[in-house]
């Protein structure tokens, strides 16, 4: 997304703001709209629970738009509001649930279909290495799992990543760092892995 | 020295691939990259990952057609039932304390009002105190009424009046029976 682009987008955020706030429904809707794949996404990456992304959703989207009045745009991008209050209740999520059961192959098979023109090989080894990115992406800590998808799948910056999770921006550069490193080092192991098998036909 | 510059570059290296270093620190991580194959291998390998992560990341979770606007209706329900009175915790604690310093107000006003009457306070035991406990022994002696003690502890108007009750009990009370000094 462009700087041109987001400051369209803002200017458009901000006028549905005060629309909401003059008691218009609509407004309401479209808001909900611009930001709700966003918000399902980001919740479903955190605590990896179909059910549990859209409690917390409903939640974080009852809450912003009952308390809209307490948003104040000199502080924060609406965007960063909402996604710290998103980010606020998957913690309550996965703080109640420590160990979320994942079926990481199932949810691939389910939402990102292959091409039709792929061939079973080439289906296989993406398969292998998306299902070893998710397990990566389970293996990191909350923290660092939070850094790297606010970074990664949602474009976010040191800046407004470090507003989400209340710290200091140096703070999010090293969980992104680490996040980087542990990666890293799983899914060569399993890229290795993977060429060994090949190898051996 | 080329050791720190390929820690350096290490430890900065994600920050550079995701374009997030001021403009110098870039030129610097640039020349690094350029200089040392260490640096460069780095480099390489971060983007990569940078790649892989921002090609795969936002297609996952991707809602399923029609579940977001089924989830509107009931978003919609619940922003339009009434909000529920409901405290914050520093509003608990400034509420709080206001009703305990009600409490400690009131309560210290009972105390002030009770303390306005006058307090029968038993005083220790004084020379002529013991001098009546001796005679008292006596079984011959036959033991005068003697007026309690009053003790008035009060604010000053209330001290005025207890002076007054007591110069007036001075005045009225004629003991028949004066105390005799020990060795009379």
């Amino acid at each position: 997304m462009t700087d041109e682009t987001t400051v369209h987008g803002a200017e458009e955020v901000n006028a549905l703001i005060q629309a909401c706030l003059a008691g218009d429904q609509t407004a309401y809707t479209d808001l909900y709209d611009y930001f709700a794949t966003g918000i399902y996404r980001l919740c479903y990456s955190l605590v990896f629970q179909r059910q549990d992304a859209e409690d917390v959703m409903q939640e974080t989207f009852v809450y912003a738009f009952k308390n809209l009045h307490r948003f104040d745009p000199s502080r924060a991008s609406f965007k960063t509001w909402l996604y710290t209050i998103a980010v606020s209740r998957c913690r309550n999520t996965y703080r109640r649930k420590r160990l979320p059961h994942i079926d990481l192959g199932q949810l691939f098979r389910q939402e990102i279909a292959a091409p039709r023109s792929e061939r079973p090989e080439a289906e296989l080894a993406r398969k292998q290495m998306q299902d070893a990115l998710y397990q990566a992406l389970q293996s990191l800590t909350p923290a660092l799992r939070e850094a790297v998808v606010l970074r990664y799948g949602h474009g976010l910056t040191y800046r407004e990543i470090a507003d989400v999770m209340g710290c200091p921006p140096k703070t999010a550069e090293s969980r992104i760092r680490l996040a980087h490193q542990h990666l890293r080092h799983i899914l060569q192991a399993h890229g290795q892995g993977l060429l060994e098998e090949l190898l051996s036909f | 020295m080329r050791l720190i510059q390929i820690l350096y570059c290490r430890w900065r290296m994600v920050a550079y691939v995701n374009g997030e270093l001021s403009p110098a620190i870039r030129r610097r991580m640039a020349r690094y990259i350029e200089q040392y194959p260490a640096c460069y291998a780095e480099y390489r390998r971060q983007r990569e990952l940078r790649l892989e992560l921002s090609e795969r990341l936002p297609i996952y979770g991707i809602p399923q057609g029609g579940r977001i606007q089924q989830l509107w209706c009931s978003i919609e329900r619940e922003v339009a039932k009434p909000t529920r009175f409901r405290l914050t915790s520093s509003q608990i604690t400034i509420y709080g304390l206001i009703v305990v310093s009600l409490l400690w107000m009131i309560m210290h006003i009972i105390t002030l009002h009770q303390s306005n009457a006058m307090t029968l306070v038993i005083t220790p035991p004084t020379p002529d105190n013991a001098v009546q406990t001796i005679e008292t022994s006596n079984p011959n002696y036959t033991a005068p009424t003697m007026p309690p003690t009053v003790v008035a502890i009060a604010t000053s108007g209330h001290l005025m009046i207890a002076n007054q009750v007591l110069s007036e009990q001075t005045t009225i009370y004629q003991n028949p029976y004066p105390t005799p000094k020990l060795g009379e």
